[in-house]
């Protein structure tokens, strides 16, 4: 689930080993007797994960049919509600922002992360552990804690001005979170900043596990650093950058922490992010059916783009 | 003793009767403990003190939720089995409890206790409706003040005197003057907290000034067929995107808090500060002699004072074992002693003929806010229009700020909110 | 095999200078947190006078007492919960076999993708009718649901990896499926179940919209969300706000650094596995 737990679905969970190969009676009868007592280890977290995931994931998307306050009777509202998601400008727009923050979240941490490797793959690199341990850590820190820094670092008289200054680019200054053309881009390299470092732990090992001699033949027959980044570590790596893509692509969609402690959704609705106004529609408004609409669009959007990522990163 | 009989006979089937039928106004036999959510405090604190104090057989437990939390927290426990008695009005989540029948219908109270004379009229306007709570200021009275607030102005006089300004404006001329002096001067005219609230109180504050009153008050309480989009309105708008366009709203508005607007104010950063009156005890605190309140000045210096004031209000929950103890609570709001407290905490006393003695900023705000309420010029403030007005009202200022929307688009804005709520 | 010198020499400055730019916010707030409180700091600058009080007066203006206990009361619960139902579940899903296996499989996988956002709105309504919400009990089942799809599907990955032989020969032996797991699967099975605790704990801890939601009294949430709503109220105090931060990133990053191999591993090679 999104909020914090990595997501990777490509996997095909282990198949379940057959005991046997069919045969006698006997034998049946005890596939059915494990096969009922197995039932037992699950029934625990079959009940807490459908009883708190999967009945509420269901509630939700019933009532984004009803017009409903939370505490009046609801009446049937049919898919008004959806209509509402794509025709509001607010709603719509929102899920437009949480597309664009996936530029920052995934492509350009994907890109960097990409980069680094080809730069860096070291061939067995030592010393590294200290590098991943910096460069994961953003990874493991509440995004509040993470959103109040970055809220200072990006305020009038801010280090991230100060530093503008340093270097000459006065002209570019500015207070980051409140500039109506700035503040979704500035929010956007928060993200950069949390998961560039992701991508290049998993990329710089993913590296480390490719045969050394595919590179080594691909230098013989001629090819250069490019070449045998471009058809020996690429392709190598095509399974972490489909998780890269999943974990960050669900971080961007869905953030809420982030939007809700340095901008909350301003200045005049640059930056709302669905997750934002589903909480706000919800909770504040007593709009119950058009916050389950925009959450079911979401949840939708999250599990189409997951799809397409698996598919592009499938071996052909 | 005296006992009525409510003879209002509740439309409307599945919703709870929240209509009394035996009230009683002496309580002094009833051993009683009621329990109140709030989110504002002080005065709810201090008022509950006075009110136990007086009557010893009364105990009231607090349950304090923050104030962003509360529109949610108070439409779920109001609803639920154990509701408390007593609760902070939030004009939000009425709007869902008031049709539901969660909430006291007080008017047997108001009669037996003669409300009508005890407190101003305004202050229970807003909080009356009808059943539906479409509609403000008509219907039945659902809730009691127990401490009232105003919006006006803030200033600076240490950096007035800096910026060559030599006294309080009088008029909006003079107020549009004073900020081109503090342009000049290198010193910011005003602290804005565009990313809450602090934007858009200039606007209802020029809005105030502009002396719209009645046209603004049917807007915001949900008269039938009114709108936003008068000609104060746009003079309000576009004055507020003149101040933008020559620079007296500084650049980083927009991701300002209202904290953090009251802290630049605070260090003498900036001359003017809009807000309520809520924030004077600490600005008191801070600055000592130099700090003034003045209400938004108007076009003329003899027109009437319009002012935007909002109240600390309670209602009771319908599912109340002890209605005649929380109205008890309820008539004590408008008491003198209520008014002292409500003074001490920085609040304006209901009881506005009780004798006051405040020197100094309080003395200031005190004195604005009675030639405003002397002329029945209290007018609601605007997020209360509709449940998510505050949602246009906060980025609709901002787009002003950040120009990228216009004057007539943020007017259409906020009367589009109000007619898909009051269709 | 071999590198040159200078190349070395790039590739560690260039490693180097990512981790200052990874490093420099936090940098910023140690500087920021140790200077005299409600002072103005702007950019990075070495306080005149080393503050450490800061960090006092934050832990008590932010009721941080309450909400760190809060914050563990919660992790507690939820982290062996989440890990014993998942064990459970794993070794069913790939060591016992079930009837449905692989529907199940992908319905937990499923729940990888479900937002928070999906599950908050009728957590919130549902539980409130049976008085779930504003509790510890409520937040922690919806917190162990919401991390059991990653669990399930680790456990069961991690087992589906042990050789077959070890269970085959334990069976035969005639012991029961509870003493297989027990004694002959959870013994080799630490360094997952480590990884997975240290996994939920730091999303426990730093879940935000749950709390948010589902906690009203303000001494049941936690410490990210009391600094959520400590921003609005101290936000202009930078050296109190970095304190307030440095507080609630605090116990997440000892436990980080503690256990920095089994985070990497957890969420890198376990998300490649399968």
């Amino acid at each position: 689930m999104s909020d914090g737990a990595p997501a990777h679905p490509h996997t095909t969970p282990a198949p379940a080993p057959t005991h046997g190969a069919g045969g006698g009676r006997p034998r049946r009868w005890r596939r059915v007797r494990t096969g009922l007592k197995g039932w037992l280890y699950l029934l625990p977290a079959l009940a807490v994960y459908g009883g708190f995931a999967i009945y509420p994931a269901l509630s939700t998307f019933s009532f984004s049919f009803l017009d409903w306050d939370g505490v009046q009777p609801p009446t049937w509202a049919g898919v008004e509600n959806y209509t509402r998601v794509v025709t509001d400008p607010l709603l719509a727009g929102a899920i437009g922002n949480g597309l664009v923050l996936i530029v920052f979240f995934s492509f350009v941490p994907i890109a960097v992360g990409l980069l680094m490797t080809g730069l860096l793959t070291a061939r067995g690199g030592r010393g590294t552990t200290f590098y991943r341990t910096v460069y994961f850590l953003p990874q493991v820190l509440p995004l509040v804690a993470v959103g109040t820094t970055w809220r200072w670092l990006y305020s009038g008289d801010g280090a991230v001005n100060e530093f503008l200054g340093a270097v000459g680019l006065d002209g570019l200054t500015r207070s980051w979170l409140a500039d109506y053309h700035f503040a979704l881009i500035a929010l956007g390299l928060i993200g950069t900043w949390c998961m560039s470092g992701l991508c290049m732990v998993l990329f710089m090992s993913g590296a480390q596990k490719i045969d050394p001699a595919l590179h080594e033949a691909a230098a013989l027959d001629g090819a250069g650093r490019m070449r045998r980044f471009r058809h020996v570590t690429l392709p190598g790596l095509r399974k972490e950058i489909s998780i890269a893509g999943v974990i960050t692509t669900i971080a961007a969609l869905a953030s809420f922490d982030l939007v809700y402690v340095t901008t909350n959704g301003g200045p005049a609705g640059q930056t709302n992010v669905p997750a934002l106004l589903v909480y706000r529609l919800a909770f504040n408004e007593g709009d119950i059916g058009a916050a389950s609409a925009l959450a079911v669009v979401l949840t939708l959007l999250v599990v189409a783009l997951v799809s397409v990522i698996r598919l592009l990163a499938r071996e052909k | 003793m005296l006992t009525l009989t409510a003879c209002a006979a509740l439309s409307g089937g599945s919703a709870q009767d929240n209509t009394p039928d035996d009230v009683s106004t002496d309580i002094s036999d009833t051993e009683a403990t009621l329990t109140l959510a709030f989110a504002d405090d002080p005065p709810t604190h201090e008022l509950v003190e006075g009110f136990t104090a007086m009557y010893p057989n009364v105990n009231i437990e607090l349950q304090q939720t923050q104030f962003t939390d509360y529109v949610k927290t108070i439409s779920l426990s109001m609803t639920s089995d154990d509701a408390p008695d007593i609760a902070q009005y939030n004009p939000g989540a009425m709007r869902s409890l008031i049709p539901g029948g969660h909430i006291l219908n007080l008017d047997p109270y108001a009669e037996a206790y003669a409300w009508d004379e005890t407190f101003p009229e305004a202050t229970l306007e807003p909080l009356q409706s009808n059943e539906e709570a479409t509609e403000f200021a008509t219907g039945s009275l659902y809730a009691a003040p127990g401490a009232l607030s105003v919006l006006g102005v803030f200033h600076n006089t240490e950096v007035m005197e800096e910026a060559g300004v030599p006294e309080p404006p009088a008029t909006l001329e003079d107020f549009e003057a004073a900020l081109e002096l503090a342009h000049q001067a290198d010193i910011a005219p005003m602290s804005v907290g565009g990313l809450e609230v602090g934007g858009f109180q200039i606007w209802n504050a020029l809005l105030n000034g502009l002396g719209d009153r009645d046209d603004y008050k049917d807007w915001v309480y949900g008269a039938e067929g009114a709108t936003i989009e008068t000609e104060a309105a746009a003079e309000a708008t576009e004055t507020f995107h003149r101040w933008v366009e020559a620079g007296y709203v500084p650049e980083s508005a927009n991701a300002t808090s209202d904290n953090d607007a009251r802290a630049e104010f605070v260090d003498g950063d900036s001359m003017f500060l809009v807000t309520g009156n809520w924030a004077a005890f600490e600005l008191e605190a801070e600055m000592g002699d130099d700090v003034g309140f003045l209400l938004m000045p108007g076009t003329a210096v003899d027109q009437a004072p319009v002012a935007s004031g909002g109240s600390v209000a309670y209602a009771v929950s319908s599912h109340t074992e002890h209605p005649d103890v929380a109205a008890a609570f309820l008539n004590y709001l408008s008491s003198v002693e209520a008014a002292e407290i409500q003074l001490a905490t920085g609040f304006m006393p209901v009881d506005t003929q009780a004798p006051t003695e405040s020197y100094g900023l309080l003395n200031e705000v005190n004195f604005g806010f009675s030639t405003v309420a002397d002329n029945e010029g209290i007018v609601p403030f605007p997020d209360h229009a509709a449940p998510g007005m505050i949602d246009q009202l906060t980025p609709g200022i901002q787009g002003l700020i950040s120009g990228s929307a216009t004057p007539e688009e943020f007017l259409a804005s906020l009367q589009a909110e109000w007619e898909s709520h009051h269709e | 095999m071999r590198q040159d010198v200078p190349v070395s020499v790039l590739r560690h400055g260039v490693l180097a200078l990512i981790a200052v730019l990874v490093l420099f916010p936090f940098l910023g707030i140690v500087l920021a947190a140790l200077h005299p409180t409600g002072s103005a700091v702007g950019g990075l600058s070495v306080p005149q006078q080393w503050s450490w009080e800061n960090f006092r007066l934050a832990w008590e203006a932010g009721r941080f007492d309450q909400l760190t206990r809060s914050g563990f009361v919660i992790a507690v619960c939820v982290v062996p919960l989440t890990v014993c139902f998942a064990t459970l579940a794993g070794y069913a899903l790939s060591i016992l076999g079930v009837w449905g296996g692989r529907v199940l499989s992908l319905g937990f996988v499923l729940g990888l993708t479900l937002p928070v956002e999906l599950l908050v709105i009728a957590l919130y309504l549902n539980l409130r009718e049976v008085g779930l919400t504003n509790t510890y009990t409520g937040v922690v089942l919806a917190e162990v649901a919401l991390f059991l799809p990653f669990g399930v599907y680790w456990m069961q990955s991690h087992f589906a990896g042990v050789p077959r032989e070890l269970v085959e020969a334990a069976r035969v032996d005639g012991a029961r499926d509870s003493v297989v797991l027990a004694r002959v699967l959870l013994p080799i099975s630490w360094p997952a179940v480590t990884t997975l605790s240290v996994l939920v704990f730091m999303w426990s801890w730093n879940q935000f919209l749950l709390i948010l939601v589902m906690m009203q009294t303000p001494a049941l949430r936690t410490a990210p969300t009391g600094l959520g709503l400590f921003v609005g109220q101290y936000g202009t105090d930078i050296p109190l706000l970095s304190a307030a931060s440095l507080i609630v990133i605090a116990p997440i990053v000892v436990v980080y650094l503690a256990f920095q191999r089994s985070f990497v591993n957890g969420i890198t090679r376990g998300a490649v596995k399968g």
